[in-house]
């Protein structure tokens, strides 16, 4: 095997723990396409998360907006203690909770009106709707830790690490919180399967 | 198995959260290249500058400052006059008071012949000789010479009545001529 210098090696090494290191650095140094990159590469993850805290198309495209704008003006500040992705899912989850926190009086109305705009779903893809539905459901009877770790972890792919940085807890704590949160859903499930 | 990977999870458990991640997302996704026009366009074009470099310029002015105020003070304190040790009056009838310090020796200068000549490094002999010299010069010379009346003494003229002041002018008139 060819012997890697030390900076390449460094270099590599911290590739691995953060390969959004250099475009933050790039941006800090005045390169303002880097940050279009990381927007490009990083605008569906936020989406997701903040669509899972917004139960409205439109608001979760604004929020998503907003947690890039905030991220454009902080990423100067960015210190790197965690992954670039990580820190944008951390303003994205805070900018959902503040949206909601702000919107608290208008949820009921503006999720009545999205059912009420909300596309026709095709007979063909009912049974795969409702199993899923029954799925987010059960996720939505997890004591919010539990849910947080769980989605964080599933949906986002995230490692226990940056599961850890966002859920404010140490890494095995996570895993100890996503181990309950799996063991809690097929309880969950299991006990609706039985009722059913 | 990932690295970070929860071991603990049986077959059962990974069937489960494959069956998650098989879930489709939310919602329906916005327009991406939208969402990303959106965001640029709200951000601007200039990459914002982090505070501190907007004040980078108080690192050097500050250590200018403080140089500057530093010199001041050891300036001042040079120029500084020397505080007078306040010492405590205190009287003691039984300590003798102590001896009246003798008053400075004052030198005499004399400014002779475009030069300052200090007395007191000039010999003695000297001054004597010179004493002579303008003691001589300064005797007033009571012999009357050659019929002319001492210059040092005018006092007579005020004896004289009208007519030896006539007497003496026409004299001098005739003298003259």
């Amino acid at each position: 095997m060819q012997a890697l210098a030390l900076p390449a090696l460094l270099e590599r090494v911290t590739d691995s723990v953060d390969p959004d290191r250099d475009l933050a650095e790039r941006f800090r140094s005045g390169d303002r396409s880097a940050f279009d990159l990381l927007v490009r590469k990083h605008q569906k993850g936020v989406w997701r998360i903040v669509r899972r805290y917004i139960k409205r198309d439109a608001d979760a495209k604004d929020v998503t907006q907003q947690v890039f704008v905030r991220a454009f003006k902080g990423l100067t500040t960015f210190r790197g203690a965690a992954t670039v992705r990580s820190w944008l899912y951390r303003i994205a989850i805070n900018c959902a909770l503040s949206w909601i926190r702000d919107h608290r009086r208008e949820l009921p109305t503006e999720i009545a009106e999205d059912s009420l705009t909300a596309m026709p779903i095709a007979p063909g893809r009912i049974a795969n709707d409702q199993e899923g539905e029954r799925l987010r459901a059960a996720i939505e009877q997890l004591p919010p830790k539990q849910k947080l770790v769980l989605e964080l972890r599933v949906f986002d792919d995230l490692s226990f690490k940056e599961v850890a940085e966002l859920a404010d807890c140490s890494e095995n704590t996570a895993k100890v919180n996503f181990h309950y949160a799996v063991k809690k859903l097929r309880d969950i499930l299991g006990g609706a399967d039985a009722r059913g | 198995m990932r690295e970070d990977e929860s071991p603990e999870l049986d077959a059962d458990d990974r069937a489960l959260v494959a069956k998650l991640k098989d879930l489709p997302s939310e919602g329906t996704e916005p327009n991406w290249q939208e969402l990303e026009a959106a965001i640029r366009a709200e951000v601007g074009d200039q990459a914002p500058r982090p505070w501190w470099r907007n004040w980078r310029w108080i690192v050097p002015v500050w250590a200018l400052a403080t140089t500057a105020v530093i010199a001041l003070v050891v300036m001042c304190s040079n120029h500084e006059p020397e505080r007078q040790a306040v010492v405590p009056a205190v009287f003691d009838a039984g300590v003798p008071s102590a001896p009246e310090q003798a008053e400075p020796t004052t030198t005499t200068a004399l400014w002779l012949d475009g030069e300052a000549v200090q007395l007191d490094d000039v010999p003695g002999s000297a001054l004597d000789e010179l004493d002579g010299e303008a003691r001589a010069a300064l005797t007033p010379d009571d012999d009357v010479s050659n019929g002319i009346l001492p210059a040092t003494d005018y006092g007579w003229l005020d004896t004289l009545d009208d007519e030896a002041m006539v007497a003496a002018e026409d004299w001098l008139n005739r003298k003259r001529t």
